[in-house]
Parts: structure tokens; C-alpha cells; sequence
């Protein structure tokens, strides 16, 4: 029956957009600025933490954790801004582990803060009460999440691909020398890269902690999951990490009720596939 | 090229591996020979990232292939050699499938896709409960003999010199490998890639066939694992572990296997000795951020790399 | 003998190299002012770049297609704007993984040098050392990206003396025109990514077109 497989269908689209937005970040920051942000799952984790902890069923609970999310992760970027500076020239290796260690670290803090279940915010009781999708009850959230999420995937395409600032984003991306062309203080654009990465990543956190809540492996699987979303998509490309987070969404959703053992090997298959397909050599 | 301080340190450091078990008790005889297991480990993670140039994140999923396979053999009655050469051949065609795709990468995106590897090998190590057992792991793993007709080892000297001695093998093979034109390929296609095309050289062929070794290596440290520890789980190829062989490798300076093993050692005794319970990913994480701050020599001979 | 056919290379709008085509079968030199295309000609001939329309054939064979490393093995030799070396090795280590041709140390005036580190060398003989691995592939046609660039006299000197005694064709990038007159025995021109003028260095030298490039380049 087609039916029993729209719920986690849908789930999978809302898991995908979730993780797009997740993705984007870790892009923006590894695209633009060449740091690999290992402690983006953290800063997703501390977004969902704290909406848990600010939620307390009503609109305002729920408004208060989403500005908290973003307004830590924003500080958590500019936290790892200023610990990557001392070791600016030493290469995007000591960067990658220097951002290794804030997760092992930051990630053992949390969870001695928060415990070790995995939690959920109380949403308001519109939002918490099923709606009606094709003849199935279906959380009202999710439909909102997965609206919400799209209008914003779409504003950020329209960002990258048809404004000037997103056309300087594209320019650094590519070539990192492009800041001193553009005139822009390669500092600066660092910090606003790691700043901008770490808001999106605890927006995505306070947000989407209804679907993916905060708890001691949720940091692990969303650094994994995205990093395999940007690595299939392309590296670089934003409809193809787009396409890529649906992919992996369904894979963790509907895959998990359809073929429940295959999820791993599907994504290493899917990562081999797209590294082998490249013809060019992929480096930092 | 050898000078005499450094053939009096290999000295001593052999003639205090030889007294050591006469010397030390049980548990602390064990100990060791589950660091000569992680050394293997982080001996491996050091010959990708240092000798390379290829930064891994990744070696716990060949090591994972070799201590389930050698849990498998151990529990059919093949003895530790037997045990010690299928682990590590394994490990070669798992680390030959993935090195395909791996030694496309450089740099940043390498750490990246080996990440996921690891990662990736770790939950298929905890859902494939038909081979691994699942989460619960592989358990009550019989003792190993050494070889046909020996005794099955279960206290500290014996399994002491079963992996240290096996680890010793292991790694000076890789070190004489690196001394002959081999070694010189593999540095060559690390600090300039363009150069060892434009001469004619196939780099991604030499890099797979290091990749290959490498996993062969830390297949042996798997095997390894099971005949000390006699059990495993995911928990003992998560990443933590990465995490843990990554730290032994920076503190022992990235292009030195034997650094890497003492490297081992040190973030063994520290997380042992200085870690509360359940503190090891806190402590393990500031030691990171500490490690690459204090110790730029660690990550030596990466940082050379050329991108083409 | 190289065989370059209506070699194209576009980038986005901006056209670098337009329809060259030119024969390597002695001392050839490509001039041209800067951004004139002769870095990326030479990339598209050694196989770094690939063409946008045009053709490269190494001794009749077609290798349009090939990568470096295939067109290495194939018998293309090359250097490289800045030395390509692998500075942790020594030089006898560096030369031999170039190739087993009997090139030795004290060709390029390199002799007991064995051991020491490329990375130590200065610049002059970095770029000896490298044209010596270059030849040490046996190769049957050799790409000089500016050879000559930053050596003293007597580098220079020496460098010439090895470069003469090379069999094979040769194609050089190079803005040292007293280099290119003591050397070469074919110019090509390049302005603006197309191929202006080819000729004998002298004929070069009297060409009014290729003063007149060069007197608006300076601009």
C-alpha cells in the first residue's frame, strides 16, 4: 500500500530541508572561508538544547527558542573565529582539528548540562495537533517546518545566485585570493562566514528540535549527514546538495521503514559513486 | 645516516620491552598489549597522514574489519596467525574498495570523506547485528593460540608478547618500506604531486596501494584487539577512537610511525590514569585544542602539501 | 615532434588562447607580451588544461585526451614556472625518481650534491636540478615553462650549455630574448592568445608588427 509510505515520506522531505539547512552552513563556512567546521553538529545541538529549554508551549516559548538557537550559534561562529586565529597560517588541517576538539569537548559540556536523553520542546498546542494530509493525521509542525524551510531554501538560492553579495560569496568560493580582489578584509569575511554558519546551524537546531531533537549522538549524526550531503551534492553546488539533503532524508526516513539495514551502505554507496563520478580531484 | 644516539634509544627502548614482563604485573602487562593494538592503529593514521599527505579521520573502519573478522575466526578455532593474516587481508580489499573513492581527495575534503567512512563503518558495525552482533558487539571470544599446537593465551606475558611482538613486526616492515624507492614515491606524490605527473608517475595508483597497506595495518591492530580484549563492540571503533588515534598521531608528529605508537601510548595512560569515569570525551577534547595550539610540529609534513 | 592544431582555450568570455596552431620539431621559443596566452598554450600542450576546440599530437599520436602523467609516460618532459621539486628529498633521490636516463648531478653542475636536500638549493639551482629530472624521463619532447627566469649569468650560462646539448625538440616560454636569440632556432609570437608571427629569431626581431605589440604592451 502506497499509503503506509506517505507519513514517512513526508517526514523524509521534512528531515531533508532540516538537514539542507544544516548543510548550507557547513558549505558556507568550508566553501568561503576553507575552514571545515567539525563542531557544526554541536552548535546545532546547543540551538536545540536551548529551545528546549525556553519552550514552554506557547508562541512566545517557541519564538524566544528559535532567536535564543540563533543568537548562540551566531556566538558559538565568533567563539570559533577567535580560536582559529592564532593558528590562521597553520593550514586547514589544524583548523579541521582545533574544530574537532571544541565538538569533543563542547559535546561532553552539553551533555553535562542537558543529560543524556534525547529531548523535545513542548510546542504550542496548534502546532502539536495533527492536521489532515491525505486522509492521514499528521503533525501540523512538520508541514509548517517544511514549508517555512522551503521559502527559505529558495530566499538563500535567490541570495547565492542572483544578488551581488551572493555573487562575492561565489567569487571567494572559488578562489579564495578573490577577497583581496573584491577589497574585502579577509578577516572580516571569516568571521561573518563562521558567525553566519553558526546562526544557520542553531536556527536549524532550535527549529527543527521537534524532528531531530538535541541528545548525546544528535551532534555526531548531523556532522555525518551533512558532511555526506556536501560531498555527494558536489561540494559547492547548491542545488545539488539541495537535491542530495532530500535524498538523505528519505534514506533515514523512508528508508528506514522500507530497508531497514541498507541505510548506512546506501550512503557510502552514494558518496563513492559521487566521488568517482568527479573527473577532477577535490581539494581545499 | 643512523647515528649513535638514536641506535642507543632503540636499544633501550628493546631492552625495556624484553624486561618489561618480567618487571610488571598482569593488568599492567595487558594494558600494553592493548596500546600495541591502538598503536597499529594510529601507526596506520600517521603512514596516510604524514607520509602521504592524506589526513584521515577514517583508519577505525579498517581496523573494525580486521577485529570483527579475526572475532569470527577466533570463534571457528583458527589460531592467531591464521587470525592475524585473513584480518589484515580483509582489511586490504575493505581499505582498496574505499581507497578508490579517498584518494580522489586532498586535504580538508580527504578529512571529510574519511570521517564519514569511519563513521559510516561504525553504525553498519552496530545495525549488522548478524555479523557484528550489533551494539552489544561480538563476545565471549575464545582465548587465541599463537600457533597450532600452542596454549590458548589469557594472561598478561603471553598475550604481551603475542601483540607487542606482532606490532614490532608490522611496523618495522612498514618502516623498511619507506626506506626503499617505494617511500620515496609515496613522499614525492605528498610535497609535489604536479612533479611526480609531469615525470610520469601514476599518483593515484601509488596513493591507493598506501591506502591499502595502511588498512592492512590497522587490520592487524584490529586482530590484535580481540586477542587481548577477547570482545568488541562499536564503542571500540566510534569516534572516540578516531578521535583518540588522531591525537596520538598529532602528539607524536604526523609523519612518524613510531611517534604515532608512543603517541598512543601517552593518550592511553593519560585517558586511563587522569580521565574521571566517563570524562574521556571532555578530556580528549581539550587535549586536542591544547595539542594543536603547543604543538605545531605535529602536524609537520602535512601542511607541505601542494595542491595541484 | 609536437603538433599543436587550432588549439582554443575559452574561459567563460574571455578567449586566452585563440586557434593556435604551430610544429615543434627543433628549439622553438614562444614569446609574446604578458597575458598573451603562452602559460596556458603550454599548460593545453602538457595536458594541465584542456582544450575548448583544437588538437595535441605527441609524434602522431593523438593525446588530446591524455592527462599529464599519460602524456608524461608517453615521452613529454616538462618544467615548471617555479621549480618542481619534492623539497624533502635529496637531490640524487629527486633525480631518480625523475627517470632512469643516464642524466647525472654533474651535468647541471650539480655533482656531489647527492645528499643534500633539494628544499636547500637556491633558486638557480633548483631550476638546474629540475630541467635534469625533466631529463632524466628520457623525454621525447621537451616544455620549458621560462627557464631562464631569475638565474644569474652564470646559471644562465650553464643552463643554456645543457639545453644545447638536448636531442629532442624543445618549446619554451620565454621573456628572455637574448636567451631566446642564443638558443632558439624557431619563434613563435603570440599576442592576444593568437599566433601573430613565426619565424627565425631574426626574422622575428625585424618583424614591425611584433615591435609594435610590444611597444603597445609596455602601455
Amino acid at each position: 500500500m502506497a499509503d503506509a509510505y506517505l507519513i514517512p515520506a513526508v517526514n523524509g522531505v521534512a528531515y531533508g530541508l532540516l538537514l539542507y539547512t544544516v548543510a548550507a552552513g557547513l558549505t558556507l563556512t568550508f566553501g568561503v572561508a576553507g575552514v571545515l567546521n567539525l563542531a557544526h553538529g554541536t552548535v546545532y545541538v546547543l540551538g536545540g538544547y536551548l529551545a528546549v529549554s525556553l519552550s514552554d508551549g506557547t508562541w512566545t516559548g517557541l519564538a524566544l527558542g528559535a532567536l535564543a538557537g540563533t543568537g548562540a550559534g551566531l556566538a558559538a561562529g565568533l567563539l570559533l573565529w577567535g580560536m582559529l586565529r592564532p593558528i590562521e597560517g597553520r593550514g586547514h588541517l589544524a583548523q579541521a582539528l582545533l574544530t574537532f576538539g571544541v565538538a569533543l569537548a563542547g559535546g561532553a559540556l552539553l551533555v553535562r548540562a542537558f543529560g543524556t536523553d534525547e529531548l523535545r520542546p513542548s510546542l504550542p498546542a496548534a502546532l502539536d495537533a495533527p492536521v489532515d494530509l491525505f486522509g492521514h493525521r499528521y503533525p501540523a509542525y512538520r508541514l509548517g517546518f517544511i514549508g517555512v524551510a522551503a521559502v527559505l531554501a529558495l530566499c538563500g538560492v535567490l541570495l547565492v545566485r542572483r544578488t551581488r553579495f551572493g555573487a562575492a560569496v561565489r567569487a571567494v568560493a572559488d578562489d579564495r585570493d578573490m577577497v583581496a580582489v573584491l577589497g574585502l578584509d579577509p578577516r572580516a569575511v571569516m568571521a561573518g562566514v563562521l558567525a553566519a554558519g553558526g546562526a544557520l546551524a542553531g536556527a536549524a537546531g532550535a527549529l527543527g528540535a521537534p524532528i531531530l531533537g538535541p541528545g548525546p549522538r544528535t551532534a555526531d549524526t548531523t556532522l555525518l549527514l551533512s558532511l555526506i550531503i556536501v560531498v555527494v551534492g558536489g561540494l559547492g553546488s547548491i542545488g545539488g546538495a539541495f537535491i542530495a539533503a532530500i535524498a538523505v532524508g528519505q534514506v533515514q526516513s523512508l528508508g528506514v521503514i522500507v530497508a531497514p539495514d541498507w541505510a548506512p551502505y546506501l550512503l557510502f554507496a552514494a558518496m563513492g559513486v559521487a566521488l568517482l563520478a568527479r573527473r577532477r580531484r577535490w581539494a581545499t | 645516516m643512523k647515528k649513535w644516539p638514536t641506535l642507543a634509544a632503540v636499544a633501550a627502548v628493546l631492552v625495556t620491552l624484553v624486561v618489561l614482563p618480567f618487571v610488571l604485573r598482569n593488568f599492567a602487562l595487558l594494558t600494553i598489549a592493548r596500546v600495541a593494538a591502538l598503536g597499529l592503529l594510529a601507526a596506520s593514521t600517521a603512514l596516510l597522514t604524514g607520509t602521504a599527505g592524506l589526513p584521515t579521520l577514517g583508519q577505525v573502519a579498517p581496523y573494525a574489519v580486521g577485529a570483527y573478522t579475526a572475532g569470527h575466526l577466533a570463534h571457528a578455532g583458527a589460531v592467531g596467525l591464521v587470525q592475524i593474516l585473513v584480518a589484515a587481508a580483509a582489511a586490504a580489499v575493505f581499505a582498496l574498495l574505499t581507497g578508490l573513492a579517498v584518494v580522489r581527495t586532498r586535504g580538508t575534503v580527504c578529512l571529510m570523506v574519511t570521517l564519514a567512512v569511519g563513521e559510516l563503518t561504525a553504525i553498519a558495525a552496530d545495525q549488522w547485528k548478524s555479523v557484528t552482533g550489533g551494539t552489544d558487539g561480538m563476545a565471549r571470544v575464545p582465548a587465541v593460540r599463537a600457533f597450532w599446537g600452542g596454549e590458548p593465551m589469557l594472561k598478561g606475558v603471553p598475550l604481551y608478547v603475542y601483540a607487542v611482538g606482532t606490532a614490532l613486526v608490522v611496523l618495522v616492515a612498514t618502516w623498511l618500506m619507506l626506506r626503499t624507492r617505494a617511500g620515496a614515491l609515496v613522499r614525492g606524490c605528498r610535497d609535489n604531486e604536479e612533479r611526480m605527473r609531469a615525470s610520469g608517475h601514476r599518483v593515484g595508483l601509488i596513493l591507493l596501494l598506501t591506502h591499502v597497506w595502511a588498512g592492512a595495518v590497522a587490520g592487524v591492530g584490529g586482530a590484535l584487539l580481540i586477542a587481548v580484549q577477547r570482545y568488541v563492540s562499536p564503542a571500540d571503533v566510534g569516534f572516540e577512537v578516531s578521535a583518540l588515534t588522531l591525537l596520538a598521531v598529532v602528539i607524536g608528529g604526523a609523519a612518524s610511525l613510531w611517534g604515532a605508537v608512543a603517541g598512543a601510548g601517552a593518550v592511553v595512560a593519560v585517558r586511563d590514569n587522569l580521565a574521571p569515569a566517563g570524562q574521556a570525551p571532555l578530556l580528549l577534547g581539550l587535549l586536542f585544542v591544547a595539542a594543536v595550539y603547543v604543538l605545531p610540529r605535529g602536524l609537520a609534513g602535512i601542511n607541505r602539501r601542494r595542491d595541484a | 615532434m609536437l603538433e599543436l592544431r587550432g588549439l582554443s582555450r575559452v574561459f567563460g568570455s574571455l578567449t586566452a588562447v585563440d586557434g593556435v596552431s604551430l610544429t615543434v620539431s627543433s628549439r622553438h621559443a614562444l614569446i609574446g607580451p604578458n597575458g598573451a596566452g603562452k602559460s596556458t598554450l603550454l599548460h593545453l600542450a602538457a595536458g594541465n588544461v584542456r582544450p575548448s576546440a583544437g588538437r595535441v599530437l605527441l609524434d602522431g599520436r593523438d593525446v588530446t585526451r591524455a592527462g599529464p602523467g599519460r602524456r608524461a609516460r608517453l615521452g613529454l618532459g616538462r618544467t615548471f614556472q617555479t621549480p618542481a621539486l619534492v623539497d624533502s628529498a635529496d637531490c640524487g633521490t629527486n633525480l631518480r625518481l625523475g627517470g632512469r636516463a643516464p642524466v647525472s648531478l654533474d651535468d647541471v653542475g650539480l655533482g656531489g650534491c647527492e645528499r643534500l636536500p633539494a628544499g636547500a638549493l637556491p633558486h638557480g639551482r633548483r631550476r638546474l636540478l629540475e630541467v635534469a629530472v625533466a631529463l632524466a624521463g628520457a623525454p621525447r619532447v621537451l616544455l620549458l615553462d621560462e627557464p631562464a627566469a631569475g638565474l644569474g649569468d652564470d646559471d644562465r650560462a650553464l643552463l643554456l650549455s645543457v639545453l644545447r646539448a638536448v636531442e629532442v625538440p624543445v618549446l619554451l616560454v620565454e621573456h628572455d630574448q637574448a636567451f631566446v636569440r642564443a638558443y632558439a632556432d624557431t619563434v613563435t609570437v603570440l599576442h592576444q592568445g593568437a599566433l601573430l608571427a613565426s619565424g627565425t629569431p631574426s626574422t622575428i626581431a625585424a618583424d614591425a608588427d611584433v615591435a609594435a605589440v610590444y611597444q603597445g604592451a609596455a602601455c
